[in-house]
């Protein structure tokens, strides 16, 4: 049993490693730009500080930049740094993991888009309640801290972006990271396979409370919580449990809170949660009834929390053993930018471990700070202009920005595009269930739901809108592959299970033809 | 130096003890999503019995019921009423569903869901007088008449199958 427990927390780690990877270096890009770039004198501008609308600043800024719970861990740090409020700060660092652009648009195309735009709001109210409560008790937050010697333009100052990325990937926040993915391996420590899959239902009103006591530890991207989001409103589970998930299942994770505690104390940190708990949980069962969905006939069971639990059954070992199991999974599982994450998150790394022992013999920011000696000045071109660093440091944001809205576009490919997929998705699942290859069944059933997904959000972003008959289409297919997952995981008989297939098949040749033709 | 070590000294506490514990699990397992599941019991969407299988059930029970509803208005129990009055919602609530996966194209079904919240306003009235108490007047307006026959007029559209 240990064994069991003890790769399942493995394979959690490794699996949110990777999820978060990208986000992770999307924030130490963040963080290079603000240290080097902006200054922390026009951070504390673009930010505000101890101020209600410095709180809608923040949750604005961190509702734009592409983030999660663990990569807003080095933007706290700096932004701490630059002298901005407490209330500020967690007003940023729980705003962005919840909406980034990709995740925004999938819960755009959810059966209720409202439920996601009053999300949004309630996560506004969340902040503003809590940060100007916590303004108001703890008034002097603002750290000062002496402000870094200017890097003379040109390279060096790009390079002394990069220096600072690469500095701040190998210390503390390194650290506190690793505290949060624990979480994620203490969860499915705590919790057997499949425990959650009965739980969270609207009828019960403990829901919420169960919710919270998982999301806290828990570690999800905006796109995990979102796809996790959609789950729950098909399957008709407690909308306030839902809004819980996404404030604490994406907001905050371990690391954060041991942050917090490490730089505020627990006094503060544990009244600063209080808070939170209290404006969230009061929040959750405000909307419960207001904004469940009517049309949905509640499922007794869910799939949305099976990641947070233990991925193996105790006594039942893989057949190649864990280690083997562990590799086929994240081979599986990891997308192509989790990859590159993680490469230029390792490049990094390699890079901030070589500058600390190059610090024994040179120290690399006193190079990079000396101003060019000499008097000789050559001729500049009229387009030689001097750009100050703030206005960079803005151009850089908006362009991140702009690249994960870019990303959209290829991550959500055209309708046309994506149908091409789906039907090789699709002819994969349907031959290997009508054959009774169920393991490869159940491997490309999500893939195709997937694909599902992406074929609305696509079209919604290519075409403004998406009608509810395509919206219907679309769920009248992922209803068909959830029951085909249910009839296979139940070894029921291999006639149902074609007869399903039959109806299945049918479904997703009306489903084409919906996207391809009546657009 | 005490705030440095502290959260660390929580985690790991807290790994310990899950790690004491981590409880067992049930006998026998299935592979879902690439995740072992313990497979305790059987795992399915129930659909309500008066749910129907397609869309030309749905019609039919719809008309049936409609039919049955202004006959019996004024003979039928209040509670018989009111459990006549949800399960004829139930179905008008899921008819764009099912008209969904039928072989009706977009203007077709554009038509169901507008017949559909035609029927759904008239019987949510309904619905309203007899939860409070009242019985609801026996007058079915044209319109719903209107509607059920052109959700009827549908109904070879649904299945083009040759």
């Amino acid at each position: 049993m240990f064994e069991t427990i003890f790769w399942g927390a493995c394979l959690r780690i490794i699996q949110a490693t990777l999820q978060a990877a990208p986000f992770i270096f999307t924030g130490l890009c963040v963080v290079g730009l603000l240290h080097r770039m902006m200054g922390q004198k026009q951070t504390r501008w673009l930010f505000g500080s101890n101020t209600v609308a410095s709180l809608f600043q923040s949750w604005l800024i961190g509702m734009l930049l592409p983030g999660c719970s663990l990569g807003v861990i080095p933007i706290c740090k700096q932004l701490r740094r630059s002298g901005i409020a407490v209330g500020t700060i967690f007003a940023f660092a729980l705003s962005s993991p919840l909406f980034d652009p990709l995740s925004m648009l999938y819960g755009l195309t959810l059966s209720k888009p409202i439920t996601i735009v009053a999300f949004a709001l309630c996560s506004l109210i969340v902040v503003t309640i809590s940060g100007t409560i916590f303004d108001r008790m703890f008034p002097n937050t603002e750290v000062q801290s002496e402000e870094p010697p200017e890097t003379p333009h040109g390279i060096k100052r790009l390079l002394a972006v990069l220096v600072v990325m690469a500095r701040e990937s190998v210390s503390s926040t390194a650290g506190l990271i690793f505290i949060g993915l624990c979480g994620t391996g203490l969860l499915s420590m705590l919790l057997p396979a499949g425990i959650l899959q009965r739980t969270m239902s609207h009828a019960n009103p403990y829901s919420p409370l169960l919710m919270t006591a998982i999301a806290i530890p828990a570690y999800a991207t905006p796109m995990t919580a979102m796809g996790q989001l959609g789950s729950m409103f098909q399957h008709g589970n407690s909308i306030g449990a839902a809004f819980i998930l996404l404030i604490f299942g994406a907001g905050v994770n371990l690391g954060l809170l041991a942050w917090m505690i490490r730089n505020y104390g627990w006094k503060m940190s544990s009244i600063w949660m209080g808070l939170m708990l209290l404006v969230v949980v009061t929040l959750s069962y405000g909307i419960e009834r207001p904004l469940y969905p009517k049309d949905i006939e509640p499922a007794d069971h869910t799939h949305a929390f099976d990641s947070y639990c233990c991925p193996f059954v105790a006594g039942a070992s893989p057949t190649g053993g864990y280690l083997a199991e562990i590799w086929r999974r994240v081979k599986l599982d990891t997308q192509l930018h989790e990859i590159a994450g993680a490469i230029l998150l390792g490049l990094l790394g390699t890079f901030g471990l070589f500058l600390r022992w190059l610090d024994r013999r040179w120290i690399i920011e006193e190079w990079l700070n000396r101003k060019a000696g000499g008097t000789v000045t050559l001729a500049r071109g009229a387009w030689d202009i001097e750009v100050p660093g703030p206005v960079l440091a803005v151009t850089g944001l908006l362009s991140i920005v702009a690249f994960s809205i870019v990303g959209c576009f290829a991550y959500y490919p055209s309708p046309a595009e994506t149908l091409e997929e789906l039907k090789l998705a699709e002819t994969e699942t349907l031959t290997a269930a009508r054959t009774g290859q169920k393991e490869h069944a159940l491997h490309w059933l999500p893939i195709c739901e997937g694909w599902i997904r992406r074929l609305q959000v696509g079209t919604y972003l290519r075409y403004g809108r998406l009608s509810e008959y395509h919206r219907m289409k679309a769920r009248v297919v992922s209803d068909k592959l959830e029951t085909l997952e249910h009839l296979l995981e139940n070894g029921d008989s291999p006639d149902d299970i074609r007869k399903h297939v039959s109806e299945l098949s049918r479904a997703c040749g009306r489903l084409s033809r919906a996207y391809r033709e009546e657009l | 130096m005490y705030h440095e070590y502290s959260a660390l000294f929580a985690t790991v506490l807290l790994v310990l003890c899950s790690t004491l514990l981590g409880c067992g699990n049930a006998t026998t397992d299935t592979s879902v999503r690439g995740v072992h599941v313990p497979q305790t019991e059987r795992l399915e969407h129930h659909q309500a019995p008066h749910h129907p299988r397609s869309y030309a059930a749905a019609v039919s029970q719809i008309e049936l019921r409609h039919a049955r509803i202004q006959a019996e208005l004024g003979r039928i129990t209040l509670d018989a009423l009111k459990r006549e009055l949800r399960e004829m919602l139930d179905i008008l609530e899921w008819l764009p569903t099912i008209a969904a996966d039928s072989d009706l194209k977009k203007p077709e079904w554009d038509q169901v869901k507008q017949c559909a919240t035609q029927l759904t306003e008239f019987y949510d009235s309904y619905a309203s007088a007899a939860n409070s108490g009242h019985r609801p007047p026996g007058t079915p307006r044209n319109e719903c008449r209107r509607a059920i026959e052109s959700l009827r007029t549908l109904m070879p559209a649904a299945d083009r199958r040759p």
